[in-house]
């Protein structure tokens, strides 16, 4: 059978491929890479998680204990960076790796190769990033969101995050390439854009988001380059330039950026419900409408992270309508996924527990968007801990946790052992527990005045930190239960696995052996 | 609406209570609402906060009651069969149209406030508020006076080796003075990079724009001291550039100004001076606690690999003229800026002072008139 | 062999795999080059005139594409 991976590789028929180290550095398999892509992001996840709780050490108390200022901004800087980039983002892709060719019945990804090239960009990218530490001068210091002209202040810390973030663009950009060419292209027979999986719509729409969003991310922070070295002065307004133009810039692409993160988790999700609800989606039209009009919405919803710059007030009112009126489509979303459980008959597996976790925490984090989005409410609460507790809620509680069901969902194919359920129920309550220690204080702290980014805080702030740090240390710590779970199955430790370990399983990666074979689906199956 | 009221509800009773098994002290340490407003735009936010948090707590009770009444009777081990349905037109059409019109009703009291907080036009006195590495300063346009504003907590608090005093990070040695019951206009900007002027009594954020002069107004309807930070990360000492607002009665306030106006036309002071080493270097001392040792350090170490030392430096032993144009128009691409904007006698003190405090001992005694001659 | 003409026609999926990710290719350029030459114009309007046509362009193409396919 000739099948595209062959033409890319040839010799990777099954039997002779490179083993060891090289296997995962020459590889073109879809499953290897979305293998390498998950690791990946959770090696990422563990090295901003210790930035996190540097950041919570140092704010255990007021007063300056653990790291000094300049240092403290760093962390909170990387801390952004790295989980955005380098754990959330990677971890969705790794996702569609292994799943969406096994979703539509396709043999592998649509360019082979350069799923390869697409994943090894990262590793260097993380090195930059990481090695900016060390550097004179320090790491960029600025915010995740690089504002001038702070950023043109620092050193060359500062010119090694702008590498990265062009590295992590490519490769975003090669990745979503690959994933819609694949999604159009390469599936099954009888296998239609709307009989799709849900999962594969959210990151068909995902993809399109990056190809229009990450080049703008890669153009503003090549005019920062500019202004720092060679002497434009796009941002500078002694030159002309305006600083507040690079927000309206970085918003353009920072707001589709937000649901680029939590659309692939609302796919997993869309998976999970209706397989322990043995009950299908309801509403899958109207699912994907809702997923395209949050996609098309979040190109004209940006300025809500610039109410306080001074805009005039027709744009106040315009950013403050359209982005309440991003609410509608969520909402219809959140109904249909209760829809679907209604009259189901449930069962709790790890799986559904992180998918009813993530409907319950996802809408507290939308009920605070909701209050962000009231334009004279956010001259309040603009840059204070409110912000904080609000997209900790969306991007942990949502993108978070809609992961690591999918993670338990698909472990049992993946690997052909099924997952400790003991030990993975204890790592949804210590998580779900934890989380809320952590992150649910913080909204008071914002209403009572706390800014955001500060390494110390007045004395009535003291109470609600001190509790906020215990939590966070407490959900870093949580997931170590989770690599212990991942690593027993992984190293088949546990109960083998049927093809179709979950009974209400019905999408096609279910009548596939488990652990998947290195090549399926090349003979495609026929859908009816 | 609700207006916002004074006695706390029942939520805030509980949660007060819950706050009660945390081990640490003072219940000011857990402050958990907004503080208490002082202008009426700060009372409109609040209300609409209140208004949206309780519709969004009754939805809450709705979607959540019904998926957990699912969750615990349409279970598989309770044998619920389940059922196959999958789509119901009236449904979406439903759960689309009433969110969006419970959106619209929000929108209404939202547009509202928004259109007044944006409205700084007739003010009463108007003050220009400017941010720079890590200060304010506040210039009283229509009375010819202005001053700087600095963090007034000492050092040792913040590195705890003091106890910390009960405005810990909030106080400042001059506070920006404002009558009550006047519609204050501000004139935002920076000097710098950008900074944003926030109190949150009065409802006012706006960010400070190097370049760029944005407004914003406040009209305090209580006397009393209120206290607000900076809010948009502007680097190292972000977190110690606290704002203080006095407001005052019209009487005090009108008392309080003259004696400004007064201090003003005397600190021109006499240009001919000549100033011996010993003052130069007292003022100098000052001059640097208040606007270098953010970054060079009290000891003139500086902080290795971010800011440099002025200890031993060349720059503060080698020429004059050389620091003095580094001093005045600071140096491009680094974190040094340009500190034109305080006066001759400031910085010939501290130019001064650095060249003679620690191990520098050039004895140089740098006159006004030196700097007065190398503005350009 | 399965009867799936489509897969079998190596040369023709191919084909179309690339000009798929040409085109998307394409936007991506539009978008980056398109906020700097903007910006470098000095012209905010222009920007966004630059961004939301490609916004609309993209869309065109994915939706005609996709009723193109249906009709053959």
């Amino acid at each position: 059978m000739s099948s595209i991976p062959h033409d890319h590789a040839p010799g990777h028929d099954g039997h002779h491929h490179p083993t060891g180290l090289m296997r995962w550095i020459t590889t073109t398999n879809h499953k290897d890479i979305g293998t390498l892509y998950l690791w990946f992001s959770f090696a990422m996840f563990m090295v901003g998680g210790v930035m996190a709780l540097t950041i919570r050490a140092e704010l255990f108390q007021p007063g300056l204990q653990v790291v000094d200022p300049e240092f403290f901004n760093s962390m909170t800087t990387l801390h952004g960076l790295i989980m955005v980039f380098g754990a959330i983002m990677p971890a969705a892709v790794g996702f569609a790796n292994w799943m969406i060719p096994m979703l539509i019945g396709a043999p592998d990804m649509a360019f082979a190769r350069m799923n390869n090239w697409s994943f090894w960009l990262l590793p260097p990218a993380a090195i930059l990033l990481v090695t900016s530490l060390f550097v004179p001068g320090g790491a960029a210091a600025a915010g995740w969101t690089l504002y001038p002209p702070l950023t043109i202040q620092g050193g060359m810390g500062m010119d090694l995050t702008i590498f990265a973030v062009h590295i992590m663009g490519a490769s975003s950009i090669m990745g979503s390439i690959n994933i819609v060419t694949t999604i159009l292209n390469l599936r099954a027979p009888g296998m239609t854009l709307m009989k799709m999986p849900l999962f594969c719509w959210t990151w068909l729409i995902t993809a399109y988001l990056l190809i229009a969003v990450m080049p703008v991310l890669a153009g503003a922070v090549t005019m920062l380059l500019t202004d720092r070295h060679f002497g434009t002065s796009f941002f500078n307004a002694a030159g002309g330039g305006d600083p507040v133009l690079f927000q309206h810039v970085f918003w353009f692409f920072g707001h589709p950026e937000v649901y680029i993160i939590i659309l692939p988790a609302f796919g997993i999700v869309s998976q999970i419900i209706p397989t322990f609800a043995r009950k299908p989606l309801f509403g899958y039209a109207s699912m994907v409408y809702a997923t395209a009009g949050i996609a098309i919405l979040s190109f004209i919803v940006w300025a809500h992270h610039m109410f306080t710059v001074g805009m005039p007030t027709a744009g106040v009112l315009f950013f403050m309508y359209a982005t309440a009126l991003i609410a509608v489509p969520t909402g219809v979303k959140i109904f249909n996924w209760l829809a679907t459980m209604w009259r189901g008959s449930m069962t709790f597996e790890a799986p559904m527990m992180f998918a009813v976790g993530f409907l319950f925490l996802f809408t507290m984090g939308g009920f605070t968007g909701l209050v962000l989005s009231i334009a004279p409410i956010d001259m309040q609460l603009h840059d204070t801990y409110y912000v904080v507790a609000h997209f900790h809620y969306v991007m942990v509680a949502g993108s978070l946790f809609a992961f690591f069901g999918g993670i338990y969902y698909w472990l049992p194919k993946w690997t052909g052992t099924m997952y400790d359920e003991k030990v993975a129920q204890l790592h949804f309550w210590a998580s779900l527990i934890t989380f809320n220690v952590a992150f649910f204080p913080q909204h008071f702290l914002g209403l009572a005045g706390m800014p955001r980014r500060i390494p110390d805080y007045a004395q009535q702030f003291a109470d609600w930190n001190m509790l906020s740090s215990i939590g966070a240390f407490g959900f870093g710590f949580s997931q170590l239960i989770f690599l212990y779970a991942v690593v027993k199955c992984v190293r088949g430790n546990g109960a083998k696995a049927p093809a179709r370990p979950w009974e209400g399983g019905d999408t096609l990666e279910w009548t596939l052996p488990s652990p998947a074979p290195y090549h399926t689906f090349e003979t495609p199956p026929v859908v009816k | 609406m609700v207006r916002f009221s004074q006695g706390r509800p029942l939520a805030a009773r509980l949660l007060a209570g819950l706050a009660a098994l945390l081990p640490a002290a003072a219940h000011a340490a857990r402050e958990w609402n907004f503080q208490q407003p002082a202008t009426d735009i700060a009372r409109q936010q609040i209300d609409l906060h209140s208004f949206i948090m309780w519709i969004c707590v009754a939805i809450f009770i709705g979607v959540f009651g019904v998926m957990f009444y699912s969750i615990f009777r349409h279970r598989k081990s309770v044998g619920h069969k389940a059922a196959q349905f999958h789509e119901n037109t009236m449904v979406e059409v439903v759960w689309t149209v009433v969110p969006f019109l419970i959106l619209l009703f929000m929108m209404y009291p939202a547009t509202k406030t928004i259109l007044a907080y944006k409205d700084t036009s007739s003010p009463d006195m108007t003050v220009k508020v400017t941010g720079y590495q890590w200060k304010w300063s506040y210039d009283y346009l229509q009375d010819g006076f202005g001053f700087y504003s600095n963090l007034k907590t000492p050092l040792a608090q913040i590195q705890n080796r003091e106890a910390k005093g009960e405005h810990y990070l909030l106080e400042v040695d001059n506070p920006l003075v404002v009558p009550v019951d006047t519609k204050v206009r501000l004139l935002i900007t920076a000097n710098d990079v950008i900074h944003a002027f926030w109190v949150p009594a009065f409802g006012l954020k706006q960010d400070a724009i190097p370049g760029f002069v944005r407004d914003g107004w406040f009209r305090a309807d209580r006397v009393g001291t209120y206290r607000g930070q900076c809010a948009e990360l502007c680097g190292k000492e972000h977190g110690f550039m606290p704002i203080v607002v006095e407001v005052v009665s019209k009487d005090d306030y009108a008392k309080w100004a003259a004696a400004q106006k007064t201090k003003a036309a005397a600190a021109g002071g006499d240009p001919a001076k000549v100033w011996t080493l010993n003052e130069l270097t007292a003022r100098g001392g000052d001059v640097y606690a208040a606007n270098c040792a953010a970054c060079h350090q009290a000891n003139g170490k500086g902080v290795p690999n971010a800011f440099p030392a002025l200890d031993g430096s060349k720059v503060a032993t080698g020429p004059k003229a050389d620091q003095i144009a580094i001093v005045l128009e600071g140096k491009a691409n680094t974190a040094m800026a340009a500190f034109k904007q305080l006066s001759d006698a400031d910085l010939a003190a501290v130019v001064t002072y650095t060249r003679n405090a620690w191990g520098n001992a050039t004895g140089d005694a740098l006159q006004p008139a030196e700097i007065k001659a190398a503005r350009k | 062999m399965a009867p799936a003409p489509s897969r079998n026609d190596d040369g023709r999926v191919r084909a179309a795999n690339v000009r798929t990710a040409l085109a998307l290719a394409s936007i991506a350029a539009v978008f980056f080059g398109g906020v700097i030459a903007a910006k470098f114009m000095g012209g905010w309007t222009t920007g966004m005139g630059v961004v939301g046509f490609a916004v609309l362009l993209f869309l065109g193409f994915a939706i005609g594409r996709n009723l193109w396919r249906g009709r053959r």
